[in-house]
């Protein structure tokens, strides 16, 4: 028989960067992980785009991500997003949760366009990728959504799977900078 | 003071003194010095050899052109080979050893050659090493090799960083001379994103050779200024130590800074060299003139070098090449040269001009003797110019100097512009090639451009940044162009070229690295080889790692001398990236190591880890192979015990790194039912299916489950090898084939994490995490169905099998995986349970004759594996379909899977080996098959292998020889069935509870 009571009643949730060492100082360029976002993704059903981008217009969070898709994140962990949109956009669009499927990061710094110029092929001048401006872009042959959400401030959305790779990558491209690294919450 | 410093003058920081070593013996210089300037300053003029006669060289040049006084810098892991001397910026405790030279510089037994050079003309290898042929790469090429080389490289790991940065501007200037900074700051002040790349650490190019005053002041501060201005301004960044090295597609331009190569000791925080790919979207190429040397008897004995670098060595470095110079032009720069290097106190003994009358009287120096209408026959010395041989009208004199300054007119440095296989364009006006036109987004400017004075090249600059600021849509604001003190006047048409000074007595060189001289181009002419590209590749000339920047267009216009023509139409040899050497470091930037490329973490990783598992890297996930355990002598021992646990009991597997893709829509049933060959329209909703999808060609994509989660809800899932292919495959179905399909889909493979729990006693094991009831009537096999966990976590539960036991795939979201695995295990330990890794998984499928991509390579059909049943024929259209029925794919004699167990049951059978007829020759021409997949089976006691045979479902009991050649193995083995266990799938199912 198995020894149900050495089961645990609920099984725990584990960020694939939990394990990471952290910086002891935040330095003036500095590297965010966040520890468990609501993230959802939102691909309009045919011919909908107009309706979906228009109700997701009047939120915050919300990133492009291609033709007729887009991903919303909300830092709370409560915030269930993926059952709110699907609620809220009935079947205008489909809605899957990704907050398993993705890692959050958020570059800061005044160095953080130079510390990015080191991955990604993209130029990132403020003229050219303004705020709120985003996409997919490969950083060291890793895929990940970038977007600018301040002037000095860059979200990073990246597959689980490429987590540990990829902040690897960032702390090189860093590393002339000081750039520490702190995993929020 | 050291023997060739000058008492003043120079931009070096005589403050900062900085020790160093050339071949061991202890030198000094100053923080600002080259280690070229240095050692001229030491009076060292001996630096190298060259590559093939060992010849004496000196230094040549002030700059990245330098053919000869290449060095080894470092020592250790730092140890850095065939570094230019004139490149290498002075640093205290730096170490430099000549190159090429065996026991020392100065006494070089491989100066030999030299001595043989009867025997050693050009092309000379192609004629006396023709036989016998097996020895030239035993023999003949590692002597070669030996005898004639550059400096070794460590092959000790290289302790330092590299890393690759884009950049992008409206406008990249390449070069920091007169021109280039002056468009650098016109475009600046206008605004626009500028980036300012100069090879040399220090930018103003030539503007700190010159002596002359602009605007009132020495040159070299108003280059200071100038550079002081771009620093300040926020949209202009400079790039001093960074060499753009090539112009590639879509205006992209490669350079690769030197960022930490001048340190002692590199910071770990930066990298000691980085490659920047700079997307322009206009580019100027400012990099200025490249002076043509004189090709003349003795032109290469140390001592001897170009007349431009002379002066940079005293305006720039305050160090005089020689106490007596004597200056060789033909010319009017070289006239100018030598008044300068006068100025800078350099004493000239004599300038001797080739021509025999000057288009400008430039005042000479009081004492210096002027020889117009007089060549150069020889130089005089041994291991250092000790003086000249010279013939006027007969009359030939020797003069006593102890360094030669040779002028013989000024190469635009166009090779950037003709990367993309545009021709330099040879100008009868300017006796020079010039850049072609290669459009308006990359232009050439000053002396680049082919201009000859600094006004010209100043106001060039300001010119042709202008325009680009205007064709940009903004406006420039007025620069207005200094005043030069005793500008010279512009000379109009540049004089003939001398390409060969008559009566030369000893080798005149053309290619001082690679030993290439007058008479070897003239023998690559008499033997045929007279195009300029044959005569490349016939004398090796422009071939060495200077490519020719000193040789290429001498030997273009020599050759067209000896044919009677016109440099234009012999042509020049093509340019190519990279302008100068780039070390593999740089270029592999942060790709080395475990680092070349990124790996991916399943969301089971750290239970592995925890379990101990040994990983295999397949494609770019690292999963976990076996979970060896204490007494486990080899691999297969923990694989064997894996197997055989399944069979017996249960165990868990991660499959999270399967691809997963939802789709989403009303067509979304008829979507996949074009996408996979066997039925999908009718698939109920919590049912799941096995699918196979084919090329259009009508052969085996990939395979996978279909499950139908809702009405318009479908997951598939793919081979985790091709999950980006398969989705490729879809986005192409709905976007190209079927663009009126309603159909959404997104890969979430990220999303969960998937565990497949194998094995008699998978249900009891199970149950105990899952809350829902897992009994055979509600979950049947083939069931795919949302399920709650206990404590309320929501999953997916498979009832599919990969092992042929009775099985559970179930997916939680990612973040849970790892305490829901461990949850399983905890229940699964009064049961016997293990972890088994991919090589387990691998022997459970074979045993069960299920195909994997070693089976479905993309040459097979469904038919060859054992599947032909799954082609729906009668649905309308299916991709794949029409193709999958040409005679090729339906042959009955195609290789067909089988089963193979060896008749001898020691013998392994290895995946790869050839299958032939019982008695037949071991030969490809025999061949009936080979072996897709091998292991050894626990549960039957004996190796078994899948196997594609010709007819092979024909031939179940026949012998065929199993024929490993590289192995060198030959055996017997028996033909049988692909599904070795378990043949009626009664193990899916337990009618007995386990």
């Amino acid at each position: 028989m198995s020894d149900l009571s050495s089961l645990p009643v609920a099984f725990d949730w584990q960020h694939p960067l939990s394990a990471i060492l952290t910086s002891d100082v935040r330095a003036v360029d500095h590297l965010e992980i966040l520890a468990r976002p609501s993230i959802a993704r939102v691909i309009a059903a045919a011919g909908e785009s107009v309706a979906v981008a228009a109700i997701l217009g009047g939120m915050a969070g919300v990133r492009a991500a291609g033709p007729q898709e887009w991903i919303v994140l909300d830092d709370d962990p409560q915030a269930a997003l993926p059952a709110r949109l699907a609620e809220r956009l009935g079947s205008l669009a489909f809605v899957l949760d990704a907050g398993d499927g993705e890692v959050c990061l958020r570059l800061s710094g005044p160095h953080c366009r130079r510390i990015l110029a080191k991955g990604v092929g993209l130029d990132l001048h403020p003229d050219v990728f303004g705020l709120g401006d985003g996409g997919f872009v490969l950083c060291h042959a890793i895929r990940m959504h970038l977007s600018r959400t301040g002037d000095n401030l860059f979200e990073i959305l990246a597959p689980r799977s490429y987590a540990t790779s990829l902040l690897d990558a960032l702390k090189r491209m860093g590393r002339e900078f000081d750039l520490s690294v702190g995993l929020s919450g | 003071m050291s023997a060739h410093r000058l008492l003043t003058g120079g931009l070096i920081d005589r403050g900062k003194p900085l020790s160093f070593t050339f071949d061991g013996r202890r030198h000094s210089g100053f923080a600002g010095d080259t280690l070229a300037s240095a050692l001229l300053a030491d009076g060292v003029s001996l630096m190298g050899r060259s590559f093939k006669y060992h010849r004496p060289r000196g230094v040549m040049t002030a700059g990245s052109a330098e053919p000869n006084a290449l060095v080894t810098v470092g020592g250790g892991t730092r140890r850095e080979p065939n570094l230019r001397a004139t490149m290498v910026e002075l640093h205290e405790t730096l170490t430099a050893v000549s190159q090429n030279r065996w026991p020392s510089l100065a006494t070089d037994f491989g100066a030999l050659n030299d001595r043989l050079s009867a025997l050693l003309s050009a092309g000379f290898y192609y004629k006396t090493f023709m036989w016998p042929s097996a020895f030239w790469e035993k023999l003949y090429e590692p002597l070669i090799r030996r005898a004639a080389g550059l400096g070794r490289a460590t092959l000790k790991r290289d302790p330092d960083a590299y890393e690759k940065a884009w950049a992008f501007c409206d406008l990249l200037v390449i070069g920091a001379g007169p021109a280039g900074l002056m468009a650098a700051l016109t475009a600046g002040r206008a605004g626009l994103r500028v980036i300012l790349a100069d090879e040399d650490f220090r930018l103003g190019g030539w503007l700190l050779s010159e002596t002359r005053l602009i605007d009132g002041r020495p040159a070299h501060d108003f280059a200071a200024i100038l550079v002081e201005e771009l620093a300040a301004l926020p949209n202009v960044t400079l790039l001093p130590r960074s060499t753009v090295f090539g112009w590639y597609d879509d205006n992209v331009f490669g350079a690769v800074e030197r960022v930490q190569k001048h340190l002692p000791i590199p910071s770990d925080k930066q990298p000691v060299e980085r490659i920047w790919r700079i997307v322009a979207k206009r580019a100027l190429m400012a990099t200025g003139a490249e002076e043509r040397p004189l090709v003349f008897g003795g032109n290469d004995r140390p001592g001897v070098m170009m007349a431009g670098a002379a002066l940079t060595y005293a305006a720039r470095y305050g160090v005089a090449v020689g106490k007596r110079v004597a200056v060789v032009t033909a010319s009017d720069s070289g006239r100018q040269t030598a008044a300068a290097l006068a100025r800078r106190g350099v004493e000239v003994v004599a300038l001797i001009d080739a021509r025999t009358a000057s288009a400008q009287a430039s005042p000479m120096p009081e004492g210096a003797r002027t020889l117009t209408g007089a060549h150069v026959v020889d130089t005089l010395g041994r291991l250092s110019v000790e003086g000249l041989v010279t013939v006027r009208a007969g009359f030939e004199e020797r003069l006593d100097c102890d360094a030669v300054a040779m002028a013989g007119g000024w190469n635009p440095r166009v090779h950037l512009a003709c990367q993309h296989g545009a021709k330099p364009v040879w100008s009868d006006v300017h006796q020079a090639f010039l850049p072609p036109d290669v459009g308006p987004d990359f232009q050439a400017a000053g002396a680049a451009a082919g201009l000859s004075t600094l006004a010209e090249a100043l106001g060039d600059g300001v010119r042709k940044a202008t325009a680009v600021v205007a064709d940009l849509g903004r406006s420039a604001p007025t620069v207005p162009l200094p005043e030069i003190d005793a500008e010279e006047a512009a000379s109009g048409a540049a004089a003939s070229p001398v390409w060969l000074m008559p009566g030369a007595r000893s080798k005149a060189f053309v290619d001082f690295q690679n030993d290439v001289h007058a008479g070897d181009l003239a023998l690559a002419l008499r033997e045929g080889f007279g195009h300029a590209e044959h005569a490349k590749r016939y004398t090796t000339n422009a071939m060495a790692t200077d490519q020719g920047k000193l040789s290429g267009v001498n030997a273009s216009g020599l050759l067209a001398a000896m044919k009677g023509l016109s440099p234009a139409e012999v042509g020049i040899t093509t340019y190519r990236p990279f302008y100068t050497p780039v070390s593999f470091g740089a270029l592999a930037g942060t790709a080395r190591d475990e680092e070349a490329v990124p790996h991916r973490l399943s969301p089971l990783d750290g239970w592995a880890k925890a379990q101990g598992a040994m990983f295999v890297e397949a494609g770019l996930w690292h999963r976990p192979a076996y979970f060896p355990r204490p007494g486990e002598k080899d691999w297969r021992a923990s694989v064997d015990r894996e197997v055989r646990t399944v069979r017996a009991a249960v165990g868990l597997c991660d499959v999270s790194t399967l691809g997963k893709i939802e789709l989403f829509g009303p067509d979304a049933a008829e979507f996949l039912n074009r996408l996979y060959c066997n039925p999908m329209l009718r698939l109920p909703v919590g049912k799941a299916r096995y699918g196979l999808m084919l090329r259009e060609d009508g052969m085996v994509f990939d395979d996978g489950t279909v499950s139908r989660l809702g009405h318009q809800h479908y997951l598939i899932t793919t081979t985790t090898a091709m999950a980006a292919k398969v989705m490729s495959h879809l986005e192409h179905a709905a976007q190209v084939l079927w663009p009126a399909l309603q159909v959404r889909f997104a890969s979430v493979s990220e999303q969960w994490a998937q565990m497949s729990l194998a094995g008699p006693k998978a249900r009891q094991v199970l149950q105990a995490v899952v809350e829902d009831d897992l009994s055979a009537e509600a979950v049947p096999p083939l069931a795919a169905q949302a399920v709650t966990l206990r404590g309320g976590l929501r999953g997916r539960l498979f009832r599919i099998s990969f092992s042929g036991e009775l099985a559970y795939e179930l997916a939680v979201p990612a973040g849970h995986g790892r305490a829901v695995a461990e949850a399983i295990m905890a229940a699964g330990r009064a049961h016997g349970i293990c972890p088994y890794g991919l090589e387990a998984l691998n022997v459970l499928r074979i045993e069960k004759g299920h195909v994997t991509h070693a089976e479905l390579d993309g040459r097979t059909t469904p038919d060859d594996v054992g599947l032909g049943h799954m082609l729906a024929r009668q649905k309308p259209d299916f991709i794949g379909k029409r193709l999958s029925e040409r005679y090729g794919l339906t042959a009955a004699d195609r290789g067909q899977l089988v089963g193979l167990v060896p008749v001898d049951r020691q013998r392994m059978i290895r995946a790869g080996a050839h299958l032939l007829r019982e008695g037949a020759k071991p030969s490809t021409l025999n061949d009936q098959g080979h072996v897709t997949s091998a292991c050894y089976s626990p549960t039957l006691g004996h190796p078994i292998a899948l196997a594609l045979l010709k007819s092979g479902r024909e031939r179940l009991g026949e012998r065929v020889l199993v024929w490993d050649r590289l192995h060198k193995e030959e055996f017997l083995a028996e033909v049988v069935s692909p599904v070795f266990v378990d043949p009626d799938n009664r193990k899916i199912e337990p009618k007995e509870p386990a």
